[in-house]
């Protein structure tokens, strides 16, 4: 199984900055969830399926402040590697590399290491990766009519 | 196919490898999982111990064509009934293709 990195500008909000005049390191934290829903969208994947991601431990370097203007969040799946990675197999934990950029060709501003496991959203326990991915593969349910 | 005695010795050094632990440790004490992630250095949480878990399952797959259902286990659960109900996942004739 492959997955592409993905790629998400925002634009930095005024209320995102401190009284540095810079973004506030929990702000970087929303940043770093955006881009990882963008790296779902990347992957075909969609959100509200009966299996949810919940983000298990966060690991932040600060290497820049972040001043007004755009930032680029890169995401990648680092694990399970691509051979680790099997519609058969099983996995309960992966972990994203996320890079959080001062513009597009700007520095690096943040390094992040964001591990995440799985929950059955109705039985609230454990699940695999892989039953994550189904269920965000599963077309979306269709909307019953109100109507009576 | 490997017989059951190999069977359990594969599973508990996968086991003893994922975790970071010895199979002394691990089984001479007969560790339950909470006591398990305590002592570990390398696990936090129940995540860590599933991925363990799985690294065991998906190593039984590879190796020997051998499907592992994991069970949901209380943190109470001593070491050595997690290793049963592995042998009894690999011993169960229904369950052997992958």
């Amino acid at each position: 199984m492959h997955f592409e990195e993905s790629s998400l500008t925002l634009r930095v909000r005024p209320n995102d900055l401190d009284t540095l005049g810079h973004v506030n390191n929990a702000t970087t934290l929303e940043y770093l969830e955006a881009g990882r829903w963008a790296w779902l969208e990347r992957q075909g994947l969609t959100r509200g399926g009966t299996v949810v991601a919940v983000v298990s431990r966060v690991e932040v370097d600060y290497r820049r402040e972040i001043p007004p203007g755009d930032v680029v969040v890169h995401t990648e799946l680092e694990s399970p590697a691509a051979d680790e990675l099997e519609e058969d197999g099983l996995n309960y934990r992966a972990r994203f590399r996320q890079r959080v950029f001062l513009a597009a060709d700007g520095p690096v501003a943040v390094e992040a290491l964001v591990s995440v496991a799985f929950l059955d959203a109705r039985e609230r326990s454990l699940a695999s990766l892989q039953q994550f991915l189904a269920a965000a593969r599963a077309p979306a349910a269709p909307v019953e009519d109100p109507r009576p | 196919m490997p017989d059951a005695q190999e069977l359990e010795s594969y599973i508990r050094r996968k086991f003893a490898e994922n975790v970071g632990l010895t199979e002394e440790e691990l089984f001479a004490e007969d560790l339950s999982l909470a006591a398990l992630i305590t002592r570990s250095e390398r696990m936090t949480n129940s995540v860590d111990l599933m991925e363990a878990f799985a690294r065991t399952s998906n190593g039984l797959r590879k190796d020997f064509g051998l499907r592992v259902r994991l069970p949901a286990l209380s943190l109470d659960t001593p070491v050595s009934q997690v290793l049963a109900v592995f042998m009894g996942e690999v011993t169960d004739p229904e369950r052997k293709s992958a």
